[in-house]
């Protein structure tokens, strides 16, 4: 039984337990700059992994390029790159974005708001991963593979994404998306192949993928009978929230998918949109590194999906995500990366400027349908 | 707050949040007092203790019990929300334990709300309340014991009523397995089942603790099956979730 061979076969594998302290966004490692650091955290000027990598910083500025926190690390060292530089200064709680000119001034200026920063309790010193942060993806699928019986969904799909990326996954119904994207997020057992969210193997190391993974199933399920507010303060609880952490994380969720007005209505008499922005605040709630969302905006009004396209243009720089859709104007407008499939397998990987190339009208629909009508 | 925990507060409240909380309570408690005061012969018996309650017990919880468990996991597939669940970070096993702890606490509260029965026997006489409070941790157990099987049913099949009818089905065969009816028949036909049957019957195990025996045979008893049948649970989960 795959159930018990799995469950049994793992029980020297402790990793996932070393990761499971709760309350922790997401484990500092891989570079991740903690806890989001445009947003609310930094704002209060309380963050704790990122206080705590300045200081370390600080300290090891000669040899801050093998810190895997290397969002404060970049800051000390200009050779990481000033893109990782523009993303760190913030949270060190300078309001104005300042270039890293040298190792010295950024690390001291780091240490002046790491000593006014609350000291942080939690040891959120970097991992052992000395790769650099930029080069590893977030998602990495290895010939992902899914029959069932003698259909095959999913056929030997390859393929990687890195943070800052919007991946489009576009197809005809039926061509795998929702499937892959279940195995992505661990729901499905693949035939064959692997699925790995920043290094941890969704089917070996589940609970450890899962944290770093925002997913929005298709149809956004919800419990019907529950308030959005008390729906989202319950995914928030199970990911291991509480008290006023627990709170603020329900406010900034609502916030950013504009649903305060309906907190307190029964998700059941929400209308289609207003329940896939539940679902897609449900994701956003522990801020991941990984966002895998199945077509975030489908019902959706067209303000409504104008602001989710901005929320996801956003996030992009700080996160890798995966959209699955059929509106291909927003694989123009959104995505930095188009995938299609078409009978389980993939017919194009490119940037959707390249994919609009390919057909001499220069239309994505015209580009999909000879893609897609050819495979099928 | 663990993952666990979580589950089960959202499914308790849940329970309460229809009327299904309502109606199975206020049935089991009309059930149990009809049958205690008047087919148990109650006060006929002149006896101060609770075994015409307990007496009716297992039986009233076969019937009922499956009809709260035959929701926990098919409903979860029918609305969809079983992806969500298990794509959140927990194990499986937290899932399935979080939603049986869910399950055990509401019959614990119907339980609970059986105190009138207590109160009268302990005015109309004066009865042994230590045997009293070992009938209950009895009740408690058994409740246990077919809330898992029933669990198990619910996370085989999408329909709620197959669901039910099995789970009630296979309650029967663990009920039904210390009735001498049952017994006498087997050592007849198949003496070979006969002794392994006997060790099954979970009647019997009920009765030794409203005796007022708490036998750490019993307790393993009733921890091993529950545990058998959460096991069971967790894999049928595993299985068939993305169906």
């Amino acid at each position: 039984m795959g159930y018990a061979a799995r469950r049994f076969g793992g029980l020297t594998n402790t990793a996932w337990r070393r990761n499971g302290e709760r309350g922790v966004t997401e484990p500092a490692q891989d570079g991740m700059p903690g806890d989001a650091v445009a947003n609310s955290a930094a704002a209060r000027g309380a963050t704790t992994s990122n206080a705590v990598g300045a200081g370390v910083a600080a300290n090891n500025a000669g040899s801050a390029a093998k810190r895997a926190d290397a969002a404060t690390a970049a800051a000390a060292v200009p050779a990481a790159g000033a893109a990782r530089g523009g993303a760190a200064t913030p949270a060190a709680g300078a309001a104005t974005p300042e270039v890293a000119t040298g190792a010295a001034s950024p690390a001291s200026r780091a240490v002046a708001s790491g000593a006014t920063v609350a000291t942080p309790a939690t040891a959120a010193s970097g991992g052992t991963d000395s790769r650099p942060a930029s080069d590893q993806p977030l998602i990495d699928i290895d010939h992902l593979s899914k029959r069932f019986g003698t259909f095959t969904a999913v056929d030997d799909l390859s393929f990687r994404v890195h943070r800052g990326e919007v991946l489009g996954f576009l197809g005809p119904n039926g061509a795998g998306k929702s499937t892959t994207m279940r195995m992505l997020a661990g729901f499905m057992t693949p035939t064959a192949g692997s699925a790995r969210i920043m290094g941890h193997d969704v089917q070996q190391d589940g609970v450890a993928a899962r944290r770093l993974l925002g997913f929005l199933p298709e149809g956004a399920p919800t419990y019907p009978e529950m308030s959005v507010a008390g729906f989202l303060r319950f995914c928030a609880r199970v990911r291991g929230f509480s008290g006023s952490e627990l709170a603020d994380r329900v406010e900034r969720a609502l916030d950013l998918t504009t649903l305060r007005g309906v907190r307190l209505q029964p998700v059941e008499t929400l209308s289609k949109g207003f329940k896939r922005r539940v679902g897609l605040a449900q994701a956003l709630l522990h801020d991941p590194p990984v966002l895998v969302l199945d077509e975030p905006t489908d019902g959706l009004d067209p303000n409504q999906k104008h602001e989710v396209r901005g929320l996801i243009e956003r996030m992009a720089p700080d996160k890798a995500i995966v959209i699955s859709t059929h509106i291909l104007e927003e694989v123009e407008a959104v995505c930095t990366r188009a995938i299609v499939i078409a009978g389980g397998r993939i017919v194009a990987d490119e940037t959707p400027r390249e994919l609009v190339a390919r057909h001499p009208s220069g239309r994505l629909e015209a580009v999909f349908r000879q893609l897609t009508m050819e495979a099928a | 707050m663990t993952p666990t925990l979580a589950i089960a507060g959202r499914e308790l409240r849940a329970y309460f949040a229809t009327p299904v909380a309502t109606v199975f309570i206020v049935i089991f408690l009309v059930l149990q007092g009809a049958l205690t005061f008047n087919l148990g012969q109650f006060f006929d018996r002149g006896q101060a203790d609770l075994n015409p309650f307990f007496a009716f017990i297992p039986w009233v919880f076969l019937l009922l019990i499956p009809a709260i468990t035959m929701r926990l996991w098919a409903e979860e597939r029918r609305l969809g929300t079983i992806e969500l669940l298990l794509t959140l970070p927990v194990t499986q096993t937290q899932a399935v334990l979080g939603k049986f702890l869910a399950a055990w606490a509401f019959c614990a509260i119907a339980l609970v709300l059986t105190f009138p029965f207590v109160i009268a026997v302990n005015i109309l006489g004066n009865p042994d309340n230590g045997v009293i409070a070992s009938g209950y941790l009895g009740c408690l157990l058994i409740a246990g014991a077919f809330l898992s099987i029933g669990a198990a049913m619910s996370a085989l099949t999408r329909n709620q009523v197959i669901a039910f009818v099995l789970a009630v089905a296979l309650c029967l065969v663990f009920a039904a397995a210390s009735n001498p009816i049952v017994s006498d028949f087997l050592t007849a036909n198949a003496p070979a089942v006969a002794g392994f049957t006997r060790r099954l019957a979970i009647i019997e195990r009920f009765n030794n603790f409203t005796r007022g025996v708490i036998a750490l045979r019993d307790l393993i008893y009733f921890a091993s099956f529950i545990a058998f049948f959460l096991f069971l649970n967790t894999v049928l989960v595993d299985q068939r979730k993305a169906d």
